[in-house]
């Protein structure tokens, strides 16, 4: 039986949204806080008018439309596929405001690219634009890789159970502790630990390489969550290497490796079980796969360009790491970068729709169905060497010892089906729009594994189709599809109904 | 002789001069960055927007901009840049400067950064601060919102207290 929404379920659904808004609307008094205290005057009535509208969309939808009953769970997809939609819209209002965009889809395209954790951005004139509003391109940043939903979670969820639909469907698979209120606590004393940690070294740092105090206050404070949510934005358009700095870059390396890590990890981090992260089929995953695409770009770069050790690494090393973390920070110029052989330009692709853990701030395929669609190859070629009578299992180690599940093995098909089709249809589309496929493919994986790196195809002046589609795989990429079909789903079923 | 010959004259071998002793054009950060290959290792002319000045224990670092596009340029210690003191920002309009140097696409001496090793730095146009007015309509429109928001949370409010008080007596 298709299921299909009540009058009270919508009721209840378009109340959680008025207080998603409302919530939203609060979160903009922080950036308007920090232009009063900067004085930014019209940075400041940009975030307090966005805040009035929020409230007043907000209010207004919790007025028509009051809380009947808790929500069917599979609503929660609809629910968060739409919210996921309606957020960076409101989000994109104060950034539209500023006068740095060529209109409101501009706005909008790096809005969703920071709720993404995407990094790709359209800005103009980035190196001129209010520190307020420089936050507030990266606090959404945070707060779209720390999931907004999560952040929500504590005061809209009147239910365990309604509180992990929303949960997962914003692509995290995975609890952490039994009770989803006590994942998303844990979520946000392991970040605000990290925080305190990583900004207090790249400040310092920020200092060190010569920045002013309040530049280096703001701009470790920017570069952190940028890194740690693999969001990729960066406050000035020189990217990473503003900075001069090898440490800040290290430093951001590891923040993006952490955040690229499924939070579970973290937990066995902190419980002191660092067997787990060892064992762990991602952890392992990782570490192959980044070994051999660093040690191909390597190769390619050095039979094709005449780089010494140092700058392979740090060149080499830094593009694959932030890549397939899913970052999108960047220490060579998009002109450096498109000079680069194309082997070269297919790796760093790849690496980009491999993406990072499950249950990180990283988009793409990710390492565990990777790792999955792996075994599962394994296993079925087993399967044709054993004797008929011979059932064939295979094990994989995440968090517990695991048997490779056919249904399981489904699922993981469907999204990587989707993730690939993703990435060829963004290529066509960038190939209609007059650039050579590869360059489009470059850039449609790196739209949708919610990674960031450009090849220079995205700015303010590329065709608005392009603009369009980049939008939809950023929202389709970071839900990981699943949302977005079974919120497809519901709505036919209510209209077949 | 006629103006026009003495010009012809005099300017012929100037131009002829410029262009074979390896004097740059002055160019823009895009057009360098755009042929980065064919000016690696090459004496350059720059002009740029200053954004950043870092001082370091050798030298300085001058970060440029220009449209969207962006480079470091490395100055010793030994060359006087106490001039240039305004990097463009929200509230600045930077300095404009303009640079004589050597650009490396891939430096040796700073860990393979694209960058420029300056030689001569003149400062073109002294940065200015940008007034900031607040747009009259901004302020209207903050406080039409302002005004929408209060009536609504003044309907929201009403409601919710006609809704206890009916729980109430139910």
């Amino acid at each position: 039986m298709i299921f299909s929404p009540t009058k009270d379920d919508l009721s209840s659904l378009l109340n959680i949204l008025g207080k998603l808004l409302c919530f939203l609307g609060l979160l903009l008094l922080i950036p308007a806080a920090i232009a009063r205290l900067l004085a930014e005057l019209n940075p400041f009535y940009d975030f307090i008018t966005t805040f009035f509208i929020c409230e007043c969309a907000g209010l207004i939808l919790l007025i028509i439309f009051p809380f009947k009953k808790e929500p069917d769970y599979s609503l929660a997809f609809l629910l968060v596929a739409f919210l996921w939609l309606l957020i960076p819209f409101f989000g994109a209002l104060p950034l539209w405001f500023s006068g740095h965009f060529a209109g409101f889809l501009d706005a909008f395209f790096d809005s969703m690219s920071g709720f993404a954790t995407t990094g790709l951005s359209v800005i103009q004139d980035l190196d001129h634009l209010a520190l307020s509003v420089n936050f507030w391109r990266h606090f959404i940043m945070f707060l779209g890789g720390q999931g907004i939903i999560i952040v929500a979670l504590s005061f809209v969820a009147k239910t365990p159970a309604y509180g992990l639909g929303l949960y997962v469907g914003e692509a995290r698979e995975e609890k952490i502790l039994p009770n989803i209120i006590s994942t998303a606590r844990f979520i946000w004393t392991v970040s605000l630990l990290y925080f305190i940690l990583g900004s207090s070294v790249l400040f310092a740092e920020a200092l060190r390489a010569g920045l002013s105090f309040k530049k280096a206050l703001f701009h470790s404070v920017f570069l952190f969550m940028a890194a740690f949510d693999t969001g990729g934005f960066t406050p000035q358009s020189m990217n990473v290497s503003y900075y001069h700095s090898l440490t800040i870059e290290l430093t951001t390396v590891v923040l993006m490796i952490l955040g690229s890590f499924n939070f579970n990890l973290h937990y066995f981090l902190w419980m002191r079980r660092k067997k787990e992260v060892i064992e762990n089929i991602e952890t392992r995953t990782f570490l192959v796969t980044f070994s051999l695409l660093f040690l191909v770009l390597n190769i390619d770069l050095l039979s094709k360009m005449n780089l010494s050790f140092i700058e392979l690494f740090r060149k080499g090393f830094y593009q694959v790491i932030t890549a397939h973390t899913g970052c999108g920070f960047s220490n060579i110029s998009i002109s450096q970068l498109k000079a680069w052989p194309k082997g070269a330009l297919i790796f760093i692709t790849l690496a980009m729709g491999l993406g990072g853990g499950i249950g990180s701030t990283t988009g793409g395929i990710k390492l565990m169905r990777l790792a999955l669609l792996g075994k599962a190859v394994v296993s079925e070629v087993k399967s044709w060497i054993f004797p008929l009578r011979v059932r064939v299992y295979e094990k994989y180690h995440h968090l517990q010892d695991m048997i490779l599940e056919d249904k399981r093995i489904r699922l993981v098909f469907i999204v990587f089906f989707f993730y690939i089709a993703s990435y060829f249809l963004g290529a066509v589309i960038g190939v209609f729009c007059g650039y050579p496929f590869l360059e489009s493919l470059f850039e449609s994986t790196s739209a949708c594994a919610n990674v960031g790196l450009s090849v220079g195809i995205t700015s303010s002046s590329m065709p608005v189709a392009l603009k369009i589609t980049y939008i939809i795989q950023m929202w389709a990429g970071r839900l990981e599809f699943v949302s977005i079909i079974a919120a497809m789903g519901l709505i036919f079923s209510s209209f077949k109904k | 002789m006629n103006i026009m010959v003495r010009i012809f004259m005099v300017g012929l071998p100037l131009f002829l001069l410029a262009s074979f002793s390896g004097i740059a054009q002055t160019l823009s950060l895009e057009q360098l960055l755009d042929s980065a290959q064919a000016y690696d290792n090459k004496e350059i002319d720059v002009q740029a927007e200053v954004l950043d000045k870092l001082t370091q224990e050798k030298g300085y670092w001058l970060n440029l901009g220009d449209k969207g596009v962006s480079l470091g340029v490395w100055v010793d210690k030994e060359i006087e840049i106490s001039n240039i003191a305004r990097p463009g920002s929200y509230a600045i309009n930077g300095d404009i400067i303009r640079i004589q140097g050597v650009f490396h696409s891939s430096c040796k001496e700073h860990l393979g950064q694209t960058d420029i090793h300056a030689y001569r730095i003149s400062l073109v146009e002294e940065g200015s601060l940008r007034k900031e007015r607040v747009l009259p309509h901004k302020k209207f429109f903050a406080i039409a919102w302002l005004v929408s928001f209060l009536v609504i949370l003044g309907v929201y409010s009403a409601k919710e207290l006609l809704e206890k008080s009916k729980r109430r007596s139910q």
